[in-house]
């Protein structure tokens, strides 16, 4: 309530700045007086020409003043061009085909030694023949060089894109929709259908998630769940036992909504049920779901490459940003020597979760007045 | 403006030639002089009485429930009570209760306001949302338009809900803040099919003109207005689904004075064009008697007087509404006022005094009204009372 207020306030205030153009125009409407008395003898009457702004495009101003929430727009829509477009355009190489013009590679190694007071010098190279062109350097051929299978990085990192943002995504409505869905029900209800829902939330959000996630990856692996299937498998269990937050926000929300008088009204309109909960109540909860759900969008993404790193979500072939950063667990010299076939993976999942952060507090900030600074 | 709350706590003697001169005594030392009194209430006796009066009482109630309903009513309300539970045990029985409306009784006749004034927290607004079944009572009975709502399901109120609608004492919260007027307006007739679908917005522009409401409003958020636009959109709001009966639950005391004189006359000529009734909750007397037609005073959960407003202005039963009249200022600087003076402040309806439930405060209490609640009777014409002191002549009769 007391943030709808504030919201008011600010709006006017907002208000007066934006009408600055047609300021004008309403001192001159207040010296004619009364131009329409038959219509209203009431205070202040508002200018016709004045355009007011709704309340959401309001927000959408206050979050387009804030550089950061823009950078973090920018972020997060370049991944997604990146992504989505990116391999329509960039398709010289596949997400598994690997680069196998064949690599020559040559080693050399001196040895020293010293026998009956002669030294010997023993000079080696050994010439290893690679079916595939592994650790490739940037190039023309390959933006961000080759991995150790020979798969171009640039390619992997768009596909390996794709699977991250759809499956955080997908993960994201499916929590916010049940969320709602329960805690609506749950505030607007209340009495034993509260008590229930809620003891059901309580009873998931006490539950470890990473050990159930290993569980359940060796359900999948006997029950043969191919590379890039596994993750919607683990996804679904997540979306499945990460609801209980956005519910519980949901219907705290509708608690404090509930007691409104404008509630009281549609009850006293003899509107049904869903249509209070629906069409009063949530989008009055929206702005914080908004913020919630831009907030977890960046915790999914972090979920889903720690399930691919450990190798329990998207499996090779198949690309993940996770995936890609698996490749140092092989091989203790590449997190030293082959910077590029992890390092492009790790920055994109760090630009993806700051971008989400970014926009959500931007927003966070946007719909929430008494955050000013 | 005479605010109830602004009663002063003061004692004083008091004014009204209506009271018996004995009564006085009382009043100063009820106590101390024994022999003063009518009625001893001791002992077997005491009891007696009060379970004479309890039974004359319950056999009323009785009689008065399976009475035919008035046809001519719109509204009547039967020995409305609505309880607020305060404690409950393990197993959900209620163990103490807040007794928010007790036993109130009246009829609403079509065309018709009644004005409802008493103190804060004396269940005004309780009644006026118990009656509109916001709260479910728990007992008496509520007959609108020749049915018994009491018993209701939400399901079943849904029609009945479009013929008795409420106004809100604050505009500002009681619109919701993201949907624009003219949402606000024709969803209720929408949802109600007031009119067929394209005509909606003919019939809300129209309505918005009826309140004085301009039609490029239509676009606009209830943020953008102030109080008394905001009222209007309220009052619009009510009248979209072309009720009979309006609740208005103090509408203007929200608002600023000048303001408020032109929500009253938006309610009066509203009422003048479309034949509404209106159930007019209000502190402020002089509104009260600006547009009422009946008046009902409440104390602490009871109606303590009812009838005409002529008749209760003129011939006061009561001797709370006799102190609640004397607190309406007289613009006329050479009159001297009269001022009734409560002492005390209004005892909590949780624990409600024994017996009449204002003898605590009235000036003119005598022993009878500490032990047994008064009935509420017809003395005139239309004109109830619940007071032992109008029944005294028949007492010394005796």
């Amino acid at each position: 309530m007391e943030e709808n207020k504030n919201l008011e306030s600010v709006s006017l205030e907002k208000d007066a700045q934006v009408i600055n153009g047609t300021k004008d125009q309403a001192l001159q409407e207040k010296e004619v007086p009364q131009v329409n008395s038959q219509a209203n003898n009431d205070e202040e009457p508002l200018d016709k020409n004045i355009k007011l702004m709704s309340p959401t495009r309001m927000v959408v101003r206050r979050f387009f003043r804030s550089k950061l929430s823009i950078i973090g727009l920018v972020m997060v829509i370049s991944l997604f061009l990146f992504s989505f477009f990116g391999p329509l355009f960039y398709t010289r190489w596949g997400e598994t085909t690997p680069d196998s013009s064949p690599l020559t590679e040559y080693g050399t190694s001196q040895f020293t030694y010293t026998k009956n007071g002669q030294t010997f010098v023993i000079k080696q190279t050994v010439e290893k023949e690679m079916s595939y062109n592994s650790y490739a350097p940037i190039s023309g051929d390959h933006l961000l060089g080759t991995d150790q299978q020979g798969y171009d990085i640039f390619t992997r990192l768009m596909y390996g894109g794709r699977i991250s943002l759809t499956v955080s995504f997908l993960a994201v409505f499916v929590i916010t929709a049940l969320g709602v869905v329960m805690g609506g029900i749950a505030g607007y209800f209340g009495g034993w259908v509260d008590n229930l829902i809620m003891r059901i939330c309580d009873v998931l959000m006490c539950l470890p998630g990473i050990p159930i996630l290993l569980i359940i990856g060796l359900i999948l692996d006997s029950a043969g769940v191919g590379g890039s299937e596994r993750i919607y498998w683990l996804m679904i269990y997540l979306t499945l036992f990460s609801w209980p937050g956005t519910a519980r926000l949901v219907r705290g929300q509708i608690l404090s909504l509930r007691e409104q008088e404008y509630m009281v009204a549609a009850e006293a309109m003899g509107y049904s049920a869903p249509r209070k909960i629906f069409k009063h109540l949530v989008p009055n909860v929206m702005p914080q779901l908004i913020v919630q759900m831009s907030l977890s969008l960046g915790s999914m993404i972090l979920y889903e490459a720690t399930l691919s790193y450990l190798n329990l979500g998207v499996r090779a072939p198949f690309a993940a940003w996770g995936t890609m950063i698996n490749i140092i667990s092989t091989d203790p010299n590449v997190i030293t020597d082959h910077f590029l076939a992890w390092g492009p993976a790790g920055i994109c999942i760090v630009i993806a979760v700051l971008g989400f952060n970014f926009v959500g507090d931007g927003l966070r900030d946007a719909l929430d007045p008494k955050m000013r600074r | 403006m005479a605010d109830i709350n602004e009663l002063e706590i003061e004692n004083q003697e008091l004014s009204s030639n209506d009271i018996p001169k004995s009564t006085k005594d009382e009043n100063v030392a009820p106590v101390a002089q024994p022999e003063n009194e009518e009625v001893h209430f001791e002992g077997e006796e005491y009891a007696q009485l009060v379970a004479e009066y309890e039974k004359r009482k319950q056999e009323q109630k009785e009689k008065d429930m399976n009475e035919p309903f008035d046809k001519e009513a719109l509204l009547e309300v039967r020995h409305l009570r609505k309880a607020f539970p305060l404690k409950k045990s393990l197993t959900g029985k209620v163990l103490s209760e807040l007794i928010a409306v007790d036993d109130v009784s009246f009829k609403l006749y079509p065309g018709e306001t009644l004005g409802i004034v008493g103190e804060s927290g004396c269940g005004k607004t309780t009644m006026g949302r118990t009656i509109l079944k916001l709260y479910p009572s728990s007992g008496g009975q509520v007959i609108f338009d020749g049915k018994d709502i009491t018993d209701y399901k939400s399901k079943d109120m849904r029609e009945i809900r479009k013929q008795m609608q409420i106004i809100f004492q604050d505009p500002y919260s009681s619109l919701p803040p993201r949907s624009t007027v003219g949402g606000i307006l024709s969803e209720p007739v929408q949802v109600h099919k007031i009119v067929p679908k394209n005509q909606i917005k003919d019939y809300v522009l129209d309505l918005m003109d009826k309140c004085g409401l301009r039609d490029y409003y239509y676009e606009r958020y209830p943020h953008e207005f102030s109080g008394g636009q905001r009222q209007r959109i309220c009052i619009a709001r009510a009248l979209s689904v072309k009720p009979k009966l309006v609740v208005c639950d103090e509408p203007v005391s929200a608002l600023d004075v000048s303001i408020q004189a032109q929500i009253i006359n938006l309610l009066k000529d509203l009422q003048k064009n479309m034949g509404l009734t209106y159930l007019f909750i209000s502190h402020d007397l002089s509104v009260v008697k600006y547009i009422s037609d009946k008046i009902g005073v409440m104390y602490l959960g009871t109606m303590v007087e009812f009838g005409n407003k002529d008749d209760i202005f003129s011939n006061p039963l009561h001797p709370y509404t006799r102190a609640l009249f004397s607190a309406i200022p007289n613009p006329n600087p050479d009159v001297k006022m009269e001022r009734v003076h409560l002492e005390g402040d209004i005892p909590s309806p949780a624990n409600p005094p024994k017996g009449c439930r204002f003898h605590t405060r009235c000036p003119n209490a005598m022993e009878v009204c500490k032990h047994v609640c008064p009935e509420y009777k017809e003395y005139e014409k239309g004109h109830f009372a619940a007071c032992h002191l109008l029944d005294k002549p028949k007492l010394e009769n005796k």
